[in-house]
Parts: C-alpha cells; sequence; structure tokens
C-alpha cells in the first residue's frame, strides 16, 4: 500500500474513533415519555414548525422576487411518462427515444438496456448496462449530463455523442459528433477529452485504448454494438475493423491510430497473486477495473481475486468477488467455496446465512463439518439461541467427536441450565 | 439484594423484586423475542431496545452530521420513527440494520433541510456547532475542518464516504443501507473523495493530517 493511502486510511481510523459526549439517560427518559404518549413530539419538532413558519414567509418574499426555484428535469418515453431508476430495453429490431424536458435527445439503439439513473434540474446521468445509445445534449449553461457504462464515465455540457458498451467483449467506445466530452475510466490516463469527429475505443481484455482524430467527420446517425450495416455506411469508408472496436464503430483507415499499448500495462494481477505480491495484484486489478472483472473472470479466477482482496486488506473486493462468483456461477463447487469465505468474511448474523448456504450446496464437502461448525460458533454470537441449539445438535449428531463437539455440548447444557433455573 | 437506582430503566440484568412488591422482570431475549414484545406493547422492551442499541445509533449519528446541537433529537427520532414503523419489520433478526436504515434516512432529511436553511441565508454556511468532541488520536480542530466540507458536499455523497471510508461498511452493505445500487454508491464515494480530498487541502488544522506531519 502507498505512502498516501496509509496517510488517508489512517486518517479515517482516527475520524473513527473521535465521539461526542451524550447523555443516555437524558435520551432514554425523554424517548420514553414520548412513547408513552404516543407521539413523536420533541424539541425538534417545535423548532421545525417554528422554521416552517419562517420558511413560509421567506418563500412568499421570494416569490415577490420572481425567484422560482427550478425543477429537476422530466423526460418522456413512447409509453408515457418516464421514470428515474426504471429499465428501459430495446430488441434487435427497434429503438428507443427518450425526450427531456429541456430537448435534450437519447435514443437507445438496438438490443441495448440502460436507465436513467438520476435527474437533477441541469441534467440527468444515464446507465447503459449494454448496447449504445446516441443523445443530443441540448448546451445550456451550467448542464450536467452523465453517460455512464460499465467502469467508464463520460461528462457531457452540451454535445452530440455516441457511446457503446460490449460488457461480453468488455469494449468501451464514444464518438462524438459535436462539441466535446470528458471520458474517466481505465487505460484513459485520467480525464480524457474527446472532440468532434474523434473516437475513443478502449478494450478492457486487450488493455489497449485507441484514439481516432482527424479525417473522420461523424455523423449523427450513430453507430453501436447492433447497427453494424448501418453504421458502416455512416462513417468513412471502413477498410478494417479495429481490434477492441465494437461492431458498428469500425474507424476509417486513414484516421490517425494512436494506442495507449501494452507499456502502460501492468504485470497480470494473477502473476503478481502467484508470486504472493497481493499489493501488487490488487493495484494491477484497480487499474483492470475490478467491476469489469466481476463480469468476465471465470469462477476460480474471481476466488483467486478475493484472495488477493483478503490479502491485501481490500475487503470490499474479497466480498464482490465473491458475491460475482455466487452470482455467476450457481451450484457449482466454486459458489459452494464462495459461499464459505463470505461466511467467514462476514459479521455473525450474515455469517449464518453463508455458511447454511454452503452446507445446501455441498452437504458432504470437504468443508462440511467446519462449515457446520462455523454456524454454530456464529448462531451463539448472534445470540439467536434457538438456532444455536439447532445447529449443535445436527454436529453432535454428524460430528460427535469433531473440533466444535465441545461447544455444541455447551450450548445445549446451557438451554438445560436456563430449564433448571 | 440488587436496586434499580432512581429514575433509571431496568437493565437486562434480573433484578430480584422487593419482598412483597409484584414487579414484572425486566424483559430477556434476542432481537426477534425483543421486537415481539414491542409490538406486544410492553414498555420494558422499549426500554432495553433504546438501551441495546442507542451507542450504535448514537455513533452513526454523529459521524454522519459531526459536533452538532441536533445530535440528541436525532437519535430521539429514529426510535420513536422504529417504533412507529416497527409493525413492518419484516425480519426481526435484522433490526440493527433496519434501524441502521432509520437512521441514514432522519440524518439525510436533517442535512437536506439545513441546505435549504443554507440556502436562504438564515444559517452561517460555514459554521460548525461548537459542540465538545473526543478524540483519543488528537484529531480535534482537524474535525472541524472535516465536517465544514461535509456541509458542502451533497448529502448522499456525504453519507457514502462515512458509511464507507468511517463506519467501515462495505460498498455493497453501503449502498444497501443507502437503498441504492453499487454503481451509484460507488460514484457518489469516488465524487465524495474528490472533493474532500481536494478541499482538506486547504483546511489549516487538516492538511498535516492528510499529508503525514501531524504531531
Amino acid at each position: 500500500m502507498n505512502a498516501p493511502v496509509e496517510r488517508y486510511e489512517k486518517f479515517f481510523r482516527a475520524w473513527a474513533e473521535t465521539t461526542c459526549a451524550f447523555d443516555k439517560d437524558r435520551g432514554r427518559d425523554h424517548f420514553l415519555s414520548a412513547h408513552r404518549a404516543g407521539k413523536a413530539t420533541g424539541a425538534h419538532v417545535v423548532r421545525e414548525m417554528a422554521w416552517l413558519a419562517a420558511a413560509a414567509m421567506v418563500a412568499a418574499a421570494a416569490i415577490a422576487l420572481w425567484l422560482r426555484p427550478p425543477e429537476s428535469l422530466a423526460f418522456m418515453t413512447p409509453g408515457g411518462q418516464g421514470q428515474v431508476g426504471s429499465w428501459l430495453a430495446t430488441d434487435a429490431a427497434s429503438e428507443l427515444p427518450l425526450a427531456f424536458s429541456e430537448n435534450t435527445r437519447i435514443v437507445l439503439r438496438q438490443d441495448s438496456r440502460g436507465r436513467v439513473e438520476q435527474v437533477s434540474r441541469r441534467g440527468a446521468s444515464f446507465l447503459l448496462e449494454r448496447g449504445a445509445v446516441h443523445a443530443e445534449v441540448v448546451h445550456l449553461p451550467g448542464a450536467d449530463w452523465h453517460f455512464l457504462a460499465g467502469p467508464f464515465e463520460v461528462r457531457v455540457t452540451g454535445t452530440a455523442l455516441n457511446v457503446a458498451w460490449d460488457p461480453a467483449r468488455e469494449q468501451f467506445t464514444v464518438r462524438v459528433d459535436t462539441g466535446s466530452v470528458v471520458v474517466q475510466g481505465p487505460y484513459l490516463g485520467g480525464d480524457r477529452v474527446v472532440r468532434a469527429g474523434e473516437l475513443c475505443v478502449v478494450d478492457l481484455s486487450s488493455r489497449s485504448m485507441r484514439f481516432l482524430s482527424g479525417g473522420m467527420t461523424g455523423t449523427r446517425e450513430g453507430a453501436g454494438p447492433a447497427d453494424d450495416g448501418a453504421a458502416a455506411e455512416s462513417w468513412s469508408p471502413p477498410v478494417r475493423e479495429a481490434p477492441g472496436s465494437p461492431r458498428g464503430l469500425t474507424p476509417s483507415s486513414n484516421a490517425p491510430l494512436r494506442s495507449v499499448p501494452s507499456s502502460a500495462a501492468p504485470p497480470a494481477w494473477t502473476a503478481l497473486e502467484q508470486q504472493g505480491d497481493y499489493e501488487g495484484a490488487y493495484s494491477a486489478v484497480q487499474r483492470i477495473g475490478s467491476a469489469s472483472l466481476y463480469r468476465s473472470a471465470s469462477a476460480d479466477a474471481l476466488l483467486e481475486l478475493a484472495k488477493v482482496g483478503q490479502l491485501s486488506g481490500h475487503h470490499d473486493l474479497q466480498r464482490e468477488a465473491l458475491l460475482a462468483c455466487r452470482h455467476r456461477f450457481p451450484s457449482t463447487r466454486q459458489s459452494a467455496l464462495a459461499a464459505y469465505e463470505l461466511g467467514r468474511a462476514s459479521s455473525s448474523a450474515e455469517a449464518a446465512t453463508w455458511f447454511e448456504a454452503y452446507l445446501a450446496d455441498q452437504p458432504d464437502g470437504a468443508l462440511a463439518r467446519e462449515a457446520l461448525g462455523r454456524l454454530l460458533e456464529a448462531q451463539s454470537l448472534a445470540r439467536n439461541s434457538a438456532a444455536a441449539r439447532d445447529v449443535a445438535n445436527r454436529y453432535l449428531s454428524r460430528y460427535p467427536e469433531g473440533p466444535h463437539a465441545p461447544l455444541a455440548r455447551r450450548t445445549l447444557a446451557a438451554k438445560r441450565g436456563e430449564h433448571d433455573d | 439484594m440488587v436496586m434499580t437506582p432512581r429514575g433509571q430503566s431496568p437493565r437486562l440484568s434480573v433484578a430480584r423484586p422487593p419482598s412483597g412488591v409484584v414487579r414484572a422482570l425486566p424483559f430477556e431475549g434476542d432481537d426477534n423475542e425483543l421486537v415481539q414484545a414491542i409490538l406486544a406493547g410492553r414498555t420494558d422492551a422499549a426500554t432495553v431496545f433504546y438501551d441495546r442499541h442507542v451507542d450504535s445509533v448514537h455513533r452513526l449519528t454523529f459521524r454522519l452530521l459531526g459536533p452538532d446541537t441536533e445530535i440528541e433529537d436525532v437519535v430521539h427520532d429514529v426510535f420513536l420513527r422504529a417504533l412507529e414503523s416497527m409493525s413492518r419489520l419484516r425480519d426481526p433478526a435484522a433490526l440493527k440494520g433496519w434501524l441502521f436504515g432509520i437512521t441514514i434516512r432522519v440524518v439525510r432529511t436533517r442535512i437536506q433541510r439545513r441546505i435549504r436553511q443554507r440556502w436562504l441565508t438564515i444559517m452561517d454556511p460555514h459554521k460548525v456547532p461548537d459542540v465538545p468532541i473526543t478524540s483519543e488520536a488528537g484529531l480535534g480542530e482537524a474535525m472541524r475542518d472535516v465536517y465544514t466540507i461535509l456541509e458542502h458536499l451533497p448529502a448522499d455523497e456525504r453519507i457514502a464516504l462515512v458509511l464507507h471510508k468511517v463506519e467501515g461498511l462495505s460498498l455493497e452493505q453501503a449502498a444497501a443501507a443507502c437503498e441504492t445500487s453499487l454503481a451509484t454508491l460507488r460514484r457518489r464515494l469516488a465524487r465524495a473523495e474528490t472533493k474532500f480530498f481536494s478541499r482538506a487541502g486547504k483546511k489549516p488544522a487538516l492538511a498535516p493530517w492528510l499529508r503525514g506531519h501531524h504531531q
């Protein structure tokens, strides 16, 4: 871990240890009084009322001064009013236009899926899960539009652009017709500006970025993974398909091609992991983008990735890799192993769920005895006494001489003791 | 004989009643049983509910709001809301996490309300209330810088930063607590970190901490 990260983490730990005085007894009395009275009155409610009265007066003055707070943008789909957060999808034969209240237009291309993630009064965020979108963003002062695709983010203030993301091939493309955009993501070396007529292609699998500029006049009829034919016609004559370019966004041969090749690419994370360099492996994973690995890595690789997270102290990586393994490879040995590791990495209440999942997947698996023992520990720690007794009985019936047998007997004896009292 | 001090509510330990006095035993049981007892109207269960969870609710509230005169109000509000909506709690074993979610919603509302107040310039935008804080690591004044910066972050970004970096929740847990997707949580966190660190470098008490030059 490098020094700044260490310092930041130390700082956050120090922050976590900071506290302030709190009169618990007074709080309890206040709470119980309100509870008995059956109403949620408190000093804050009185203040709230005073505040509301003041706010009403100020608001009236503001209206008098013709100050009206602007509203968030709204958008329409062919089916009616669009809903923020609702998924939108097209098949291979259709497109879906979205019309925003300040006249921005977005077209979800064929065979694509995405959603408007959030809207504000100055713009919106559109998440492209797969496929392509064409957008004509109206340039207004302070416009704030974002297109999100895999690990990439495109910031727009006003422009016409095309964004494509192919999660299966891990290829991202943005082509700008007018204006300019700023792209962030792996292999881009920080914020990268893409201007009118330029095309930026990032291929995560080959760790390369290609940037085409000049000699290309972008056309509005956009391209995307699903419109090969249309794209071939709308672009300058394609001579070859650049490796890593999503279908339909093929660059012309006369365009200058710059690439950010593997000289910038670090050693593969798997090689570093095998060498025991878990910090290095973690850094390599971050450069690639862990999100793309969750989607594309094999089940075994996801377990290795989790190990990198665990041993480098990045438990988010560990957890998410294990969850991805469970999600993408259900009913496999690796998925069961992921459940077991999730149990080991979780708090006691959650751990029980994961150890049960392992036992459901692999009742006679190599780790079944250990999983049942850890399940007993988890239920005991979570103070789920009935569940702990049940697990204790299961454990003793299967492993009367197992390492958790003493705990199981103590668990059952404790219950008998309670009854005796 | 264990006497319960006057004015204090009974705790989990079993206090033997004085002879000749009939008194209900204090509530005992896990969160599952606790929820059932509260729904059955047992006041002693409400007391145990408060005592069992108030520290974690207060800690989270403080981390999100910072030194603030409204903290006690927020904690009060959280517990009352929890009682009011407890009948809708689907999984009583998840009581703590559910309470966590209520805390975040109440705090978010407070922060957003404060932003509205600031818009109307009723409140000094740079003022962090002068509430004493305790920092074992000696952060002291740096914490006031921290919360001055947080006052200028959108509520959702502020919450994402605190939940993940300070409270120690995994990204997935933080996303669930914020009732949002993992991708959205990541973006909020990235924005919050960028803004936080860019502004922290200009704060006289905080900057040395981040440069590793603090005493």
